[in-house]
């Protein structure tokens, strides 16, 4: 391994311009690299050099002649006290950057935890899974016991090997009350391999692992504290799970959840005797790589081994070989995505140099105010490098504010961020342990990285324009011309910013009619009087087990006193049903899908005859479901009344005949290729997305399904309600497992929040957008008006009128404030049009340009105001 | 009352480059000597500022370097090999006299 390419470059190119060797740096950045390398492997020692790199380089910058003379104490105070004097700039500036080195750390966090997680255990990239693969049928095979029992004495290349596999189960509370778990079965080795210790207790043993052992298990923190109150005395206490009584041992810290979500630990129990090559359960292999050892030398010694396996095991190990992989799993497989989300960190620090440059026009643009004084320490004496060591100064103390503040916004917004995938991409549940919402030091690294960017456009850009030419400019200004000149790819900017600005509010507003959407829904009943929950069946259950679990929970739950109505199906109101393809016997006339002629989208639920007594739906026409309609094939359905007024157009429904395309995607529920007759039709009760809420209601099977979703009337005390359910579910069958237990109301409420942690998300950027378009054109009209302070004066020395003198100056910006305004409303357009909104509505959105308009106008009021109050007299002496 | 010797005295962190570099010897180069300051003092050292002491001491006339042949551990590159003068050796004894003088008799 050497130091990265892109450090030598830099490093040879720096030290033929400071007169250093070159060679004997980079030998000694080698050196060291490969030192750090053998001591804390490859990824820490490359971290480590690149930062090398950069103090070096830093180092090397220093001895350039240019900056000979560095940075002083007296520069650093001379900054402060600028940024003091213009506090407008300095907000406007550091608020800016800071924003800008949020979004960038936030973004290269979040896309280095999806793309490349780590293992957050001691030397946690030593962890491997070993991952056996069958050549000849083309698919991963898990079956390796007998593998696994050859190789967990350690091998040349791996230690600590260990086995494990997943499981689901109940735990059972001393209090009556279910919790539905993933249990990790592993074997003994798996915690010398972690090198985690419990917080209580010990881990599990060998011995646990025999036949004769008596159940035991290791719980986590979280639910040592959650459900047990961390009572210290817990340790040997019995708990249920899935009906058989368990000796708790040991409590492992919070954030180890190894293999990836799981809470309880359990001994994986193998009959050595019994087995046999590939056969059996399947499992997981992890290992740990010894120090200083490759995932290439590890496959290749594995490659050796599975050789060995397939002699001795020809009839079932001739085509198996075995590697290594990363014990972290990344979200996105696809090499195409993963290069497109690789390719956003580029887009961001593009963002953030594009920043940059905004502030350095500010700062250019008060340095165009301070041309006098830089002319004046010229003709005194001060060398160039001490002109640009004070701009550095400046940018630096800004640009420092700026990391700090955007590095805890950063931190905020990926808390923000994984709480709103959690709620909507995750369904609630946990993530892998190794996602977490602290930021981690490579993104801080990355954060601290954009800031030094930062400082160097916007310092030495301005310094360098400002300071170019001193002598020359001394001459033209005194015979009273300016040098500087402003350039037009500051004006496209300004005008990508505006119109960038003015179409933020239009997203914003778009995602947020989603959640007025779905907040605004009404099914004519109290929601949070509703309690309902997800049974499950748990592994080892069978279908009919699970059915007559399910029936007991819901018999038991009718007869407790405060719940009135109980109801079962797959899909309870306000859920997402999804979509399906229909096809409807005798023509609809609602809208049909543009690619499939005659074919409509409508969500379907399965129910039980009870759901609409439950949720207080009368027939509308024909009649409900009852339980004679329960075959296992669905003949009968009963529409709502958006089916009858979308897919049919307000015709009559009943008798009329439909059927699924075989294309949809229904799972067992949804009959293929088959007609059903429609026999009723109900009142809307919140199916699919508005407005495409047609909905169809076919007879649950619960034999043939693994779930199914319970909900009951609470006419009493919510709390006892819920107690009630969960022992209900606790007594019906140890195995059956309860999820999800929140009031109807609730399942809404989840959804309203994860979209406005999206609106709060975009109403982030628009601020940073409205803040860096107002910055841009403040610094344009600060430029003009600094500029043209003579020309001014002139102008109202010969008697031209004020309003005549504004125009003037704002031109320019009213120019570029129109331009912008008139794209944004483009954007707008056709972003309404993309998601398929009334005209009406994008017009309404439009709305919002004016609005930007007049609040960026307001950016150009301080400068002229300072225009009009310029004293000809005082600006004619001037020069 | 301790005289001490007319040699120029040394920052802190100019001794302890000096010293390390007479400890080494002839594996004395900027790479060793900040192991070897990090290793003794626990310190982190930044190898920028070695090198920064290493030219200013080189300035002051108190070491001399040379450098050596090109080597595999380092990419076929050479060293720069610090060798102290005897006027950096000198400075280094009255660092160290100055020092023991200062603390002699004081409870530390």
């Amino acid at each position: 391994m050497t130091a990265p390419r892109w450090a030598a470059a830099l490093l040879r190119r720096l030290s033929r311009a400071t007169g250093a060797e070159a060679d004997v740096l980079l030998g000694d950045l080698e050196e060291a690299h490969r030192a750090r390398v053998a001591r804390r492997g490859g990824v820490v020692a490359t971290l480590l050099t690149t930062l090398e790199t950069m103090d070096i380089t830093l180092m090397l910058i220093g001895r350039l002649r240019i900056l000979r003379v560095a940075v002083s104490w007296i520069d650093l105070k001379l900054a402060f006290r600028m940024m003091l004097r213009y506090p407008v700039l300095t907000l406007v500036s550091s608020g800016s950057l800071a924003l800008a080195i949020a979004i960038g750390a936030a973004a290269f966090a979040f896309i280095s935890l999806f793309l490349w997680p780590r293992m957050p255990l001691p030397d946690g990239d030593e962890i491997v899974i070993v991952q056996h693969h069958d050549r000849a049928a083309s698919q991963p095979e898990s079956r390796v016991i007998a593998d696994f029992l050859r190789w967990r004495g350690g091998t040349t290349t791996l230690t600590d090997v260990a086995a494990g596999r997943d499981m689901a189960r109940n735990l059972l509370m001393g209090d009556g009350l279910v919790e539905p778990i993933s249990v990790a079965e592993v074997t003994a080795s798996t915690f010398a391999m972690t090198r985690v210790a419990p917080i209580l207790g010990r881990t599990l043993t060998d011995a646990d692992a025999s036949a004769a052992a008596p159940p035991v298990v290791m719980i986590g923190e979280r639910i040592w504290r959650d459900r047990f109150g961390a009572d210290p005395g817990f340790l040997g206490r019995t708990v249920l799970i899935s009906d058989v009584p368990t000796a708790v041992v040991g409590v492992m810290p919070a954030a180890f959840r190894f293999p990836s979500i799981h809470e309880v630990w359990q001994p994986l129990k193998i009959s050595v005797s019994a087995v046999q090559p590939r056969a059996g359960i399947g499992v997981s292999i992890w290992a740990r790589m010894r120090p200083g050892v490759t995932p290439e030398r590890a496959n290749a010694e594995l490659a050796v081994l599975s050789a060995q396996h397939a002699a001795a095991w020809p009839a079932t190990h001739a085509s198996l070989v075995a590697g290594v992989q990363p014990a972290t799993w990344s979200e996105m497989n696809d090499p195409e995505e993963r290069g497109l989300l690789a390719s956003m960190n580029g887009v961001i620090a593009l963002m953030v140099l594009l920043v940059s440059g905004n502030v350095a026009l500010l700062m250019f643009a008060r340095a165009a105010t301070r041309e006098s004084e830089i002319v004046v320490r010229t003709a005194l004496g001060a060398s160039r490098a001490r002109l640009i060591g004070q701009f550095v100064a400046e940018a630096s103390v800004l640009s420092f504010l700026a990391a700090i503040a955007g590095l805890a916004i950063a931190q905020r917004v990926m808390h923000w961020g994984l709480t709103a995938f959690v709620l909507d991409a995750n369904g609630g549940q946990l993530l892998p342990f190794w996602i977490t919402s602290t930021l981690p030091p490579m993104s801080i690294a990355y954060g601290v990285g954009l800031a030094i960017a930062a400082t160097l456009v916007t310092g030495i850009l301005p310094a360098m324009k400002m300071t170019r030419g001193v002598s020359s400019r001394l001459r033209e200004t005194t015979a009273g011309g300016g040098g500087l000149k402003f350039g037009g790819i500051w004006t496209v900017l300004i005008v990508a910013q505006i119109a960038v600005t003015a179409t933020f509010p239009a997203i914003a507003f778009i995602v947020k009619t989603a959640a007025w959407r779905s907040e605004a829904r009404q099914i004519g009943v109290p929601t949070n009087r509703y309690l309902t929950a997800e049974l499950s069946s748990a592994s080892e259950m069978t279908e009919a087990r699970f059915e007559a679990a399910v029936r007991r929970v819901r018999e038991d739950l009718a007869a407790t006193s405060g719940i009135a109505r109980v109801a079962l199906a797959d899909r309870l109101p306000l859920m997402w049903n999804g979509h399906h393809m229909i096809e409807v016997e005798t023509g609809g006339e609602g809208p049909t899908d543009e690619t499939l002629v005659g074919a409509h989208l409508v969500s379907t639920a399965a129910v039980e005859p009870d759901f609409f007594a439950a949720f207080d739906a009368l027939p509308i026409a024909g009649r409900l479901l009852v339980h004679a309609d329960n075959a296992d094939v669905a003949r009968v359905a009963v529409v709502n009344e958006s089916f009858v007024r979308n897919v049919l157009g307000g015709r009559s429904a009943i008798g009329r005949r439909l059927k699924y395309r075989s294309s949809s995607n229904g799972g067992q529920l949804i009959p293929q290729q088959q007609w059903i007759e429609i026999v009723g039709v109900v009142r809307d009760l919140g199916m699919g997305a508005p407005p495409k809420d047609a909905g169809i209601y076919l007879p649950l099977n619960l034999h043939a399904v693994s779930s199914v979703r319970i909900a009951g009337l609470v006419t009493g005390d919510m709390t006892a309600a819920t107690n009630a359910l969960r022992a209900s579910a606790a007594k019906a069958d140890a195995a059956l497992r309860i999820g999800d237990v929140q009031t109807l109301a609730a399942v809404t409420a989840n959804g309203v929040k994860t979209i406005n942690y999206v609106v709060a998300a975009i109403g982030m950027v628009s601020v940073a957008a409205l803040v860096l378009a107002l910055s841009g054109l403040y610094a344009v009209m600060s430029f003009a008006v600094s500029r043209r302070t003579r020309e001014i004066g002139i102008r109202v020395a010969l008697g031209s009128p004020r309003s005549r003198v504004v125009v003037t100056i704002l031109r320019r910006p009213l120019i570029q404030l129109t331009l912008g305004s008139v794209f944004g409303a483009l954007l707008t357009i056709g972003l309404s049009r993309l998601m398929e909104l009334p005209v009406g509505f994008s017009l309404g959105l439009i709305a919002v340009g004016p609005i930007i308009f007049a609040v960026c106008l307001l950016a150009c009021i301080v400068p002229a105001r300072r225009a009009l109050r310029v004293d000809p007299i005082a600006a004619l002496r001037a020069e | 009352m301790t005289k001490t010797s007319a040699a120029a005295t040394l920052a802190e962190f100019e001794l302890m480059v000096l010293v390390a570099a007479m400890r080494l010897d002839d594996d004395a180069h900027a790479v060793s000597i900040a192991a070897d300051i990090s290793e003794r003092t626990g310190r982190i050292v930044r190898r920028a500022n070695v090198y920064t002491t290493l030219q200013r001491l080189e300035d002051k006339g108190l070491l001399t370097t040379a450098l050596g042949d090109p080597r595999p551990e380092r990419g076929g590159k050479p060293r720069r090999v610090v060798t102290p003068t005897p006027d950096g050796v000198a400075a280094v004894r009255a660092t160290m006299t100055a020092i023991h003088a200062m603390t002699h008799g004081v409870k530390i």
